[in-house]
């Protein structure tokens, strides 16, 4: 999209799971990019391949019985990361990208202390970064002199952890969910990486502490400059944090845009239809807007372009033609035949 | 007394109006209980309890929805379970019809239950993947003791009709269906006793944004085709304000505000309530989201902070707020409030 002033270019991403049903086509040609210092929201709902993407540009995708098809590229900083050997991910994968998901417990190891699994994740970024092997607990200094130890409070402290030398010996059980999601965030900034991948990292925890830890990653990334990968099945979430928006459906982006022209002028059906289904704390009560039906089965989605039975607008070429991304002007692109080919 | 309803010692039973639900001063406690395995070292936690209500008063009307919203440990859920007498209440009672059915027992709780029925959250969990959908819906007539065959069957049809789903889906699994249609299942099984009362926790918090817009206009269509009265609980205050004549707020327990829907939103007066409504995500980036005032998150229920129970939270916390629990009173009219800030000037 915006070519290669990009930290990650997604190009034509094609995932496949052989299943006992059939083949689930998770990702079924995905283009987007995320630029330098830029938080690109993922916005969709169950089935549409947002955790796919992340998985997938990490890596992680279970193979079998997940595929990644010929055709795909990922390209994050000059280097298609489907071309790179496992060492050389590894390698990518923390000190490169990171990435943070939904339920931090989950993520943490329940028998470490918090502050010994930042303190892993500085060491290993400290051993990739001499392209050698982690050697457990025996590395405390670092390069320009300081300690480890410092490192851990540092980290702790950017992620505005109250007396974080009690914190860090605290086990993830003994913490609160949005004290588990800071000492996550922590341990991903110690790895220092230029991409944060975020699944959901906010939708496990209550409506007060989802607004803190969105101030805190905006505020993060200022001060760090790093780029967020940010997925979310919530359109309010992603008012608060993204500077562009990329709306998935079903496997495919139909929508890219700037936070404000999406919000103000979303253009695919889809995006509207969604959106005005959303209540808003003020206004009317009439009945609200719906979209009918759900979100289709992935193993035979409808032909052409797969909104087409939920659309009000279909009409026969959208039966039979699947819509590509077309560059509408002003960083938004919009995969529909309603907006014509050029 | 200025309040209609107080979190305080006094109950107000007979005052001649009798609302369709009316709960006072309910409390629901849960100990702690230390395994036999872990006893020995858990003994910190000897004769601790879960306070998850805490003295709530409220009163629902026909045909009213009233929302119960709260975060995580708010109590909010075991409130309605308590309501729905699915376990008995530490103290308190639940007047229903201006009958106290708090310690009813036998064929007269089997008879309060059919007019009290509950929608859960999660509609995977709460139908039972072994049995057909018209076993499901037909299951509450089975159980409140409903034997005709050709009756009831007719009355599953009538059911599935009613919420949306086509006769063709009588017969199958719930596996068979999308989340959105699973929970149609689970109200037409809360609506088959033809009850005046649903307890709907988190509806629609699993489904998809466009499927949940289905879901709330299908339940506001039946509760006007149906006269139905709603105690809506979610934690998400959009849904519930576009659901609600009133709204209460709970926090540990208790309920800290009540106002009309549009009052509570427009203007929360509890410190809690107005973070709480500045936290929400409005969606729209030309206004993202103030410095949030309020500290830290909600504690524990086992160590129930003294005086007024957000005081720790407090941006405004006075040496009031730390030594008196604040009750529930009428500050504006229609709108009451459980805080210091509001205490009468007398």
């Amino acid at each position: 999209m915006s070519g290669d002033k990009s930290l990650l270019q997604v190009k034509n991403l094609r995932v496949i799971f052989n299943t006992d049903a059939g083949v689930v086509r998770a990702l079924d040609g995905v283009d987007l990019s995320v630029g330098y210092k830029e938080v690109l929201g993922v916005v969709g709902e169950s089935g549409a391949g947002k955790s796919a993407l992340g998985l997938t540009i990490m890596r992680l995708i279970p193979s079998p019985p997940g595929r990644i098809l010929e055709g795909s590229s990922i390209i994050f900083r000059g280097v298609d990361l489907l071309k790179l050997s496992e060492e050389e991910m590894n390698r990518v994968r923390g000190t490169g990208i990171s990435m943070i998901f939904q339920e931090p417990m989950t993520s943490l190891n329940p028998v470490y202390t918090v502050g010994d699994q930042i303190k892993e994740s500085i060491r290993l970024r400290i051993a990739r970064s001499r392209r050698e092997r982690p050697r457990g607990g025996r590395l405390e200094r670092l390069d320009d002199g300081g300690s480890v130890e410092d490192e851990l409070l540092e980290a702790l402290r950017l992620v505005r952890i109250p007396d974080p030398e009690k914190i860090a010996k605290s086990y993830p059980h003994e913490l609160s969910g949005g004290m588990r999601q800071r000492a996550m965030i922590a341990m991903m900034l110690a790895a220092k990486p230029s991409l944060l991948i975020a699944d959901e990292p906010t939708t496990a925890l209550d409506v007060t502490t989802q607004a803190q830890i969105l101030k805190l990653l905006r505020d993060l990334m200022e001060e760090v400059g790093a780029s967020i990968l940010f997925i979310t099945h919530d359109f309010g979430v992603i008012g608060e944090i993204a500077d562009r928006v990329a709306v998935m459906y079903a496997g495919n982006v139909v929508e890219i845009a700037g936070v404000h022209d999406l919000f103000h002028k979303p253009s695919h059906p889809y995006t509207i239809g969604l959106m005005e289904s959303i209540p808003h704390l003020t206004g009317e009560r009439g009945e609200l807007p719906t979209l009918p039906g759900s979100m289709p089965s992935l193993i035979s989605p409808p032909p052409g372009c797969k909104f087409h039975p939920r659309c009000p607008h279909a009409f026969e070429k959208c039966r039979r033609e699947t819509p590509r991304l077309v560059d509408m002007g002003g960083e938004r692109w919009v995969a529909c035949h309603l907006f014509g080919r050029r | 007394m200025p309040a209609t309803f107080s979190g305080g010692d006094e109950q107000t039973l007979s005052d001649g109006y009798n609302p369709l639900l009316k709960v006072v001063n309910l409390v629901k406690y849960f100990p702690l209980r230390t395994s036999p395995l872990w006893g020995s070292l858990a003994s910190t936690s000897q004769g601790k309890v879960v306070h998850a209500v805490d003295g709530v008063s409220f009163q629902l009307d026909e045909m009213e929805t009233f929302g119960l919203v709260g975060e995580s440990g708010s109590g909010k859920t075991t409130l309605g379970r308590t309501i729905l007498l699915l376990t008995p209440p530490t103290s308190g009672n639940i007047i229903f019809k201006g009958l106290d059915i708090t310690r009813l027992k036998g064929k007269m709780l089997r008879e309060v239950r059919r007019e009290i029925q509950i929608v859960f959250q999660d509609p995977i969990s709460s139908l039972d993947p072994r049995m057909r959908v018209k076993d499901i819906v037909k299951e509450p007539l089975r159980a409140s003791g409903f034997k005709d065959k050709r009756r009831s069957d007719e009355m599953v049809k009538e059911m599935l009709e009613l919420v949306g789903l086509s006769p063709e889906h009588y017969n199958r699994f719930p596996h068979e269906f999308s989340g959105g249609q699973r929970q149609r299942i689970g109200i037409a099984r809360a609506l088959i006793n033809r009850p005046r009362l649903i307890v709907l926790d988190e509806p629609t918090s699993a489904l998809d944004a466009s499927v949940q817009a289905q879901i709330l206009n299908l339940l506001k269509g039946l509760q006007r085709d149906l006269k139905l009265s709603y105690l809506f609980i979610t934690h998400n205050i959009n849904v519930v304000r576009y659901m609600s004549n009133r709204i209460a707020v709970m926090y540990l327990g208790r309920i800290v505000e009540v106002a009309e829907a549009d009052t509570l939103v427009s203007n929360p007066l509890h410190p809690y309530t107005r973070d709480l409504i500045a936290s929400i995500p409005t969606g729209d980036p030309t206004h993202r989201l103030r410095e949030i005032r309020i500290r830290g998150e909600t504690p524990s229920p086992i160590d129930i902070p003294r005086g007024c129970r957000f005081n720790p939270r407090c941006p405004y916390a006075m040496d009031e707020c730390r030594i008196v629990e604040p009750q529930l009173w009428e500050a504006e009219r229609g709108h009451q409030v459980a805080c210091h800030l509001y205490d009468q000037a007398s």
